[in-house]
């Protein structure tokens, strides 16, 4: 069941320059989809693609300039107030909270303008910061907390109002690899608890991994949109790696080197690797050729090709 | 318009963890004062007392105007603005509430300069129910008045430069730069729109005694008050959806 739905919507910035000349930049342009209730929905995109823009509007912080956004039936600007309700915000990095306060105090400052009663709200933010290791620190100030630290402070504030759905901007932005990772694991923490996330994310390692379905959106239109699998079956190429004993020159496999398929090779530890990648593979007739050829096969793998070429590919596509 | 004492606390208490706090709201008027007294003619203590109560109105003016826009310039900055929205707390809510934080403090800063004065000098107040009437007054007028102008400034991406220019330009205007009795009577009836001569008039009278504002400009006082305070409601009314719409939050 869909819990947000965006429909041919576009938000379009006008603003002037200096010789009074009227710029108009289309952020976002008739962009469509849905997400559903319970998954882990991915924005990608590379930088000025439309992912904030989008997650503004999402989250009822900006109008769209046409089209109509539906959260939870409602829509984002008539019944932004019941959209609010039932939604938070995880923003990356160092934003969103006060330096000067403790964990506890920030927490407690945002329960109180969720109007959550004091001793419901001191008990949700005992365990919340219990469940995220943050106990320890609740009276440090957050301008001592370390990156990951504040990060799970931002997670524990997103979920001071028990929301439904959870828009997560760049939320391992410039994290170190362990911290990060344990981000990911709250974010697959939170989806086993029910909640739909929406992740905007340059992190593709990220996407492949924690989304259930994601977009690549680019100069503010989507240009790819599926499961992290449907997208990589997109680019159609089949890859195998052959690895052949001992070292054999480049040009002795240009007869597998045709307008169909591509070889590239290369050597390791006396073994020579070819990776073999084209429409329709025939992978027995290869293997024919190869032996009748007398090559003596060592190995034989299929490498499927990671999220990062998609979103590379279709970047570049659109660049084109 | 909702009182949350959560939004005043907050505010009051990154008010006083500023580093340049006490510099800025104590030293500052005293320093200046002492300065405006050896510069004019009249050197008594009377005349410093004068000068501390108009540096201090304006310290509550500028704290109450200039104080909210920095803070809603930070909260901008931080992203935190956005957090208080997602919270359905309203433009008019946040802004009424920081206002509130930033006169309680003038008032701090009015009654421990007041004080500082009483301990080196004797003071003896000529009408003490005009002193008091215009003090409350002064509480008033900061914040209809506020309100009035930080609906405008809301929008600008650096309301605090803004708003400091702006409270300087009231300064010199309203009194403290130059004297009441010295403006034009037509420039006189425009400033009094604001309230502040009015405001300034009553405080130093209750003072000193000395010239009492012309009535009319008094009985003006209450209309300019409300209609700051229609004007601000009426401006964060539209400004939300306004916000939304152009620029987002």
């Amino acid at each position: 069941m869909d819990i947000i739905k965006v429909n041919q919507v576009s938000r379009v910035y006008t603003s002037s320059n200096r010789a009074k000349q009227k710029q108009v930049v289309r952020a976002v342009d008739g962009i469509d989809f849905s997400v559903n209730r319970g998954e882990i929905f991915g924005i990608l995109g590379p930088n000025g693609a439309g992912k904030s823009t989008t997650i503004k509007m999402l989250t009822t912080l900006l109008l769209p300039s046409s089209g109509d956004i539906k959260v939870n039936n409602y829509d984002t600007f008539k019944n932004r107030k019941k959209i609010r309700e039932v939604i938070n915000v995880v923003f990356g990095g160092e934003r969103g909270l006060y330096w000067k306060l403790s964990g506890y105090e920030n927490l407690l400052y945002f329960a109180k303008l969720y109007k959550i009663p004091s001793k419901l709200a001191h008990e949700r933010i005992i365990k919340l910061m219990d469940d995220f290791g943050l106990t320890a620190f609740k009276d440090l100030p957050v301008a001592k907390y370390s990156s990951g630290m504040k990060q799970k402070l931002h997670f524990v504030r997103a979920l001071i109002n028990d929301p439904e759905i959870i828009f997560l901007d760049e939320p391992t932005n410039a994290m170190d690899p362990k911290t990060a990772l344990q981000v990911r694991q709250i974010i697959m923490d939170l989806k086993k608890r029910g909640k739909t996330i929406i992740l905007a994310t340059h992190n593709m390692l990220e996407a492949d991994k924690l989304c259930d379905r994601l977009i690549i959106m680019n100069k503010g239109k989507i240009i790819k949109m599926g499961t992290p699998m449907d997208l990589k079956k997109y680019l159609q190429t089949e890859r195998i790696e052959i690895i052949l004993n001992g070292l054999h020159d480049e040009t002795a496999f240009n007869f597998i080197n045709t307008d169909a398929y591509t070889v590239v090779v290369s050597h390791k530890d006396s073994k020579t690797i070819l990776e073999i990648s084209g429409e329709n593979l025939h992978l027995n007739t290869i293997l024919n050729q190869l032996l009748l050829k007398a090559y003596e096969i060592y190995g034989i793998s299929e490498r499927v090709p990671e999220l990062e070429e998609v979103y590379l590919k279709s970047v570049d596509q659109e660049v084109i | 318009m909702r009182l949350s004492s959560n939004i005043i606390r907050q505010e009051v208490l990154m008010i006083l963890a500023k580093k340049t706090f006490y510099i800025e709201t104590i030293i500052f008027p005293l320093t200046m004062s002492l300065i405006m007294v050896l510069a004019s003619s009249n050197r008594s203590s009377a005349n410093l007392l004068n000068f501390i109560i108009l540096l201090s109105i304006y310290g509550v003016l500028q704290n109450a105007l200039s104080g909210s826009a920095r803070s809603i310039e930070k909260e901008k900055y931080q992203d935190t603005l956005s957090l208080h929205f997602l919270s359905n707390i309203s433009l008019h809510e946040i802004v009424f509430n920081k206002l509130l934080a930033n006169i309680l403090i003038g008032v701090f800063n009015f009654i421990i300069l007041v004080a500082l004065f009483m301990v080196i000098f004797p003071l003896s107040i000529y009408r003490f129910d005009f002193f008091i009437t215009g003090f409350a007054l002064m509480l008033i007028t900061s914040l209809t008045f506020s309100l009035c102008l930080s609906s405008i400034f809301f929008k600008m991406r650096s309301p605090y430069a803004a708003s400091s220019i702006l409270i300087r330009l009231i300064l010199l205007i309203t009194g403290i730069l130059i004297p009441l009795e010295l403006f034009p009577r037509s420039l006189l009836f425009i400033v009094s729109f604001t309230g502040v001569p009015q405001v300034f008039n009553l405080i130093i009278y209750g003072l000193n005694g000395g010239q009492l504002i012309d009535t009319l400009y008094l009985i003006m006082l209450p209309i300019v008050l409300v209609g700051q305070l229609a004007f601000g409601v009426y401006r964060f009314s539209t400004a939300e959806y306004n916000y939304l719409k152009t620029g987002g939050i």
